[in-house]
């Protein structure tokens, strides 16, 4: 019973932490919560004695977060045959622009990330947002922490380049 | 803080070398400093952002353990699908648009692509016309 008490104030905080990673993996809202409360139930089911053998409840929970969340994205992908996956991508920086245009400069920085690859999307939500150390986020992905660090540094960069090609598209 | 301080912490920031405790640093003069450099105005907004994103939170959970009431419960969270229809039907009607375009260009690219089939196909047919004539021969000797 203590031990569920705990647990209930350890999924408060999982859970908004869980939302937000998922949310920046699949974007929609929707499937973000579907997400949630599926790692949620996971968790919840888990015996109890292996919840609690866990070094971090938390570190786990965002790494099943993130596995589930790749299986839906390659589920997805499989049954949608993306034929126009170029043209998209050459049609986004358009709606990008507009989109700009339309919204405050805030929510375009998330559009911004929103449009890079999973993985850069992932590392960038943990390190940036969930302010994760490199080697709880090398752990979570399964990577080498060295590659993390390079990673890191070429999406800030990358993102750093898209800011000054909108900002002299502005000037221009 | 001096701002010479700052450039070489966005210089190490980008090389991915900084730690936590020097990111906060960042963090912390991107989102209180008033006199920022025009030039780092894009990194006060990626900061301001992370520091926004940070707070969303699961929604409408709150509503669900707090009240014990259950019409309450039934109101929050009537008006929890409702804001949250309303704030999805705005992202779908954003979405929508680009959606309308792409489905517009892919089905443009797939009309060009079944034109040049059908060009192919006619040729061939055509070179497959010849083969009638051999049919013919074949059908004169054996009588």
């Amino acid at each position: 019973m203590t031990a569920d008490r705990t647990f209930l104030n350890d999924i408060d905080q999982i859970r908004d932490k869980v939302f937000r990673i998922t949310k920046r993996i699949l974007i929609s809202q929707e499937e973000a919560e579907d997400a949630t409360q599926e790692v949620i139930v996971k968790l919840w089911q888990m015996d109890a004695t292996k919840r609690n053998g866990f070094r971090s409840i938390e570190a786990y929970s965002v790494t099943m977060a993130k596995n589930y969340c790749l299986d839906r994205l390659k589920s997805k992908q499989a049954q949608n045959l993306s034929l126009n996956e170029k043209i998209g991508n050459s049609k986004m920086s358009d709606s990008l622009q507009t989109k700009i245009e339309q919204t405050d400069e805030l929510n375009w920085v998330g559009t911004l990330i929103d449009q890079l690859p999973e993985r850069e999307r992932m590392i960038i939500q943990l390190r940036e947002i969930e302010q994760y150390d490199f080697d709880e986020i090398a752990s979570i992905l399964n990577l080498p922490e060295g590659t993390v660090r390079v990673y890191l540094s070429r999406i800030r960069k990358k993102i750093r380049k898209q800011f000054l090609e909108i900002q002299n598209h502005g000037i221009k | 803080m001096g701002s010479n301080k700052i450039e070489t912490l966005l210089e190490r920031y980008f090389e991915g070398e900084t730690s936590l405790e020097e990111e906060a640093v960042l963090r912390k003069y991107f989102n209180e400093e008033q006199n920022i450099p025009e030039a780092w105005i894009p990194y006060q907004q990626f900061f301001g952002y992370c520091e926004v994103a940070k707070k969303e939170t699961y929604p409408s959970v709150s509503n669900r353990t707090k009240t014990s009431n259950r019409s309450w419960i039934f109101a929050a969270a009537s008006i929890a699908v409702l804001l949250a229809l309303q704030v999805g039907g705005v992202f779908d009607s954003k979405n929508a648009i680009t959606e309308q375009q792409q489905a517009e260009l892919a089905f443009q690219q797939f009309q060009i692509q079944m034109k040049t089939v059908s060009n192919h196909l006619n040729r061939g047919v055509q070179k497959v016309a010849y083969l009638d004539y051999w049919n013919d021969t074949t059908q004169k000797l054996i009588k």
